[in-house]
């Protein structure tokens, strides 16, 4: 495989608050998977959004010709502006790479909107990092329905960011016994982005015997590989467990298989995933 | 599912502030328009007003173009004048049902598909003889009147042309009505008003089905119209979604739209209200005052209703010359007055469809022939040129005794003859030899053109030999399907 074709870590960034922790992140684990980095940004337009100044009601010579005027002429000046400040926003998080000491950097300023271009990039990426979240909370919603759409769409892994990025230590992962959890696991054993960091397994309620074998086998397999495992059986909802963990042992990132059930049912019953994920305070990784 | 969601946030929620603000507007100006285009069609204020909201309402839920207005329309109630002059309203409700109907399988035919024989020109020149009508039916309430009404009617335009000037945020032509209205109260002017015009909604609409006798007489009186109805709805809606498409650069539904227009006449004429469709005019308005989504056609819809239950005993004090300023400016700002300066340099071939567009339409007050007529118009100029495109070149043998013809070119219906006519049959020659390889035969006339020519040859005693038919027939077939297929596209084309 040629340098030219490897894989890399794709960070979706926006000129939100997030920016730099997505950025972090990103830097963060395309070193330890030694893999090229890529920050992508999209500039959606939104037409379906208008801003209206003029109520006067009144239509005069040709005022089909001259709206289509005034109108294309505004896109065309928002867009402009949209690409520049796309391309200094760019730089920025490229210089911020090299200061980190990361030189394989590429950018791209892409039109369209985020969750399709995703996809579109998605083959020839290893690693998607996103930011979760901003501070307002349409903004949040709005992204968190986007995750929901890219974790089922993608196979890859998705490293999601919702405030300022430290390196982990220590590592939690949610087991719940499932078909999912267990290929998670042998996602992260093969892959070099955990190597090295304590591992915690969480497995919270109250498990059948199918899930507590699975438990142990999981525990051997990391153990195996060389990460030292600790594993905590507790009870209760994970989402209430986790914050505990996260604050008592240290935890710097979470790791958990997500939203494995289909849209109307998130809709009608809520997310568990979603639960966890706004509890959790630390960078979180998602696997489908 | 997740796609149901988003598109209902884009097309609802997207825009909810800016919506709601278009809405209104369009609302305050919906109501100088559907009293107008009542008295155009014959029938009580009511009637508009009642199709106004009905089809506001419903084809902000049922259309397919989001952020276009639909309601009572100038075009509509020309093609009705003459069924609610002979028949009366029950007649003309049974027509708008049945109108509906036409337009809903015209969706689920999807005729939308349609709208791409209809040229540019064909459509300037549908708007253009549009604004003439609109213009044209104020006349009556401008001849033989007080010197007062041509007063109002001047300080009407004024302040829908100027208001804008001082201040953009509210509706210019609402500004007129208020003033037109109190100056006419308040010199207690002898002017007609709307309530001289007819009954105005006092109540809300009552569902009712139409009081007509369900025989084929009525079928025989209500068809014609409902056809015409139905195409001219369609028309001026497609056309208003490709300027709406155009302004926000959005794409719509035009299937949709088509059963949506359908659904929310048969709504209208259950509840009393005349047939309606898109209107270029407001749907312009909407987009100017910031309306994007579905929320900002329902939105002029409820107002409307609100507006009409609070100021109803209002309403009818309104000079009709408040409404005919309200009018001329629709007119003046449908006409495409670019198209004007554009005659002298557009090609001749389209500026005859534009004018006969309009010419047409003007002389039969029928929006629906004017189109037909543009159409086909357009189609023979296409053919014309396109019949151009051929050329028969021709040698001799050096010893005389044989002559090779080359065609080059499109070969049909319209060039056959050119064709026929490109060989020399008087020739005294023992052989011919056509080389048609670089030629498309389009149809069967281009074919038997050919089997002419060999004929004529033969009878003079010259034999004939044909080259490259397998090629140049192989557009003759109905169905091509090479469009996604550049490749095959450039087997027929550019062999």
């Amino acid at each position: 495989m040629t340098v030219d074709h490897e894989n890399r870590v794709l960070a979706a960034v926006d000129r939100g608050p997030l920016a730099h922790a997505v950025a972090d992140a990103a830097i963060w684990a395309a070193g330890r998977l030694a893999r090229p980095l890529e920050f992508l940004h999209v500039l959606d337009r939104h037409p379906e959004q208008a801003a209206g100044e003029d109520r006067s009601g009144a239509i005069g010579l040709d005022a089909q010709d001259h709206l289509l005027q005034a109108l294309s002429a505004r896109d065309a000046e928002n867009s402009r502006q949209a690409r520049e400040a796309g391309r200094l926003f760019l730089a920025g998080l490229r210089a911020r790479a090299l200061a980190a000491g990361f030189s394989r950097t590429d950018v791209r300023l892409r039109h369209g909107a985020l969750v399709d271009t995703l996809l579109e990039q998605a083959a020839g990426v290893d690693l998607f990092v996103l930011g979760r979240g901003g501070a307002t909370g349409e903004h949040a919603q709005r992204l968190g329905q986007n995750l929901a759409s890219l974790v089922q769409r993608l196979p890859q892994l998705i490293l999601t960011v919702h405030r300022d990025f430290a390196a982990p230590q220590r590592c939690l992962i949610a087991f719940d016994g499932s078909a999912m959890a267990r290929r998670g696991i042998e996602h992260l054993r093969h892959s070099p982005l955990l190597a090295g960091l304590d591992c915690h397994l969480l497995l919270a309620g109250s498990p059948g015997r199918e899930a507590l074998r699975a438990l142990a086998q999981a525990r051997s397999t990391l153990e195996n590989d060389g990460f030292s495992v600790c594993v905590h059986q507790l009870p209760g909802e994970a989402s209430s467990q986790v914050p505990r963990l996260v604050r008592d042992e240290g935890i710097g990132l979470l790791a958990m298989g997500a939203f494995q059930h289909a849209a109307w049912r998130r809709l009608l019953l809520g997310s568990r995933t979603n639960a966890l994920l706004r509890s959790a305070e630390v960078p979180t990784l998602l696997w489908r | 599912m997740q796609f149901f969601i988003s598109s209902f946030r884009q097309d609802w929620l997207a825009n909810i502030r800016s919506d709601l603000l278009a809405g209104l507007v369009v609302a305050l100006a919906l109501i100088p328009e559907a009293i107008a285009f009542s008295i155009i069609a014959g029938v009580d204020p009511k009637v508009g007003l009642y199709a106004s909201f009905c089809i506001a309402m419903v084809i902000s839920v049922a259309g397919g173009r989001p952020g276009m207005i639909s309601a009572a329309t100038g075009a509509m109630a020309l093609v009705m004048v003459t069924l609610v002059k002979d028949h009366g309203l029950q007649y003309l409700l049974a027509a708008t049902l049945l109108t509906g109907l036409l337009q809903i399988i015209a969706g689920w035919l999807q005729l939308g598909r349609l709208m791409r024989f209809v040229s540019r020109s064909v459509i300037t020149g549908f708007v253009n003889a549009l604004a003439i009508l609109i213009f044209m039916a104020q006349w009556p309430e401008l001849s033989d009147v007080p010197w007062a009404v041509y007063a109002l009617v001047a300080g009407g335009l004024a302040i829908i042309y100027l208001f804008p000037y001082l201040s953009r945020a509210v509706p210019s032509p609402l500004v007129a009505i208020l003033v037109l209205t109190g100056i006419a109260i308040g010199f207690d002017l002898d002017v007609r008003t709307v309530g001289d015009m007819g009954q105005l909604p006092d109540s809300l609409p009552l569902f009712l089905l139409p009081d007509v006798p369900l025989t084929v007489d009525t079928l025989r009186i209500v068809l014609p119209v409902s056809l015409t109805l139905a195409v001219v709805g369609l028309l001026e809606s497609m056309m208003t979604a490709a300027i709406v498409d155009e302004l926000t650069d959005t794409s719509s539904n035009k299937n949709r739209e088509c059963v949506g227009q359908g659904v929310a006449n048969i709504v209208a004429g259950l509840l009393g209200g005349m047939a309606g469709c898109a209107m270029i005019g407001q749907s312009v308005i909407n987009v100017k005052s910031g309306g994007r989504g579905r929320l900002s056609t329902l939105a002029a819809g409820v107002f409307l209703l609100l507006l009409l239950m609070l100021l109803g005993d209002w309403v009818a004090r309104i000079p009709m010359a408040a409404l005919v300023s309200v009018m001329i400016m629709v007119s003046i700002g449908t006409f495409s007055w670019a198209s004007i300066r554009d005659l002298r340099t557009l090609p001749a071939s389209s500026s005859v469809v534009m004018l006969a567009t309009v010419a047409v339409t003007v002389l039969t007050h029928d929006l629906a022939r004017g189109v037909l007529v543009g159409v086909l118009l357009s189609g023979f100029f296409f053919a014309h040129k396109v019949g151009m495109i051929l050329h028969v070149g021709s040698w001799a043998s050096a010893d005389g005794r044989m002559r090779d013809y080359r065609v080059v070119g499109q070969v049909f219906f319209a060039s056959a003859e050119r064709f026929a006519a490109a060989f020399d049959f008087r020739e005294v020659i023992d052989t011919v030899r056509i080389d048609v390889s670089k030629a498309h035969f389009w149809d069967i006339t281009a074919v038997s053109a050919l089997d002419k020519v060999v004929l004529k040859f033969r009878r003079e005693g010259t034999e004939v030999e044909v080259i490259g038919l397998n090629e140049a027939s192989a557009t003759l077939v109905d169905r091509f399907a090479v469009h996604d297929k550049p490749d095959a596209v450039e087997q027929i084309m550019g062999h």
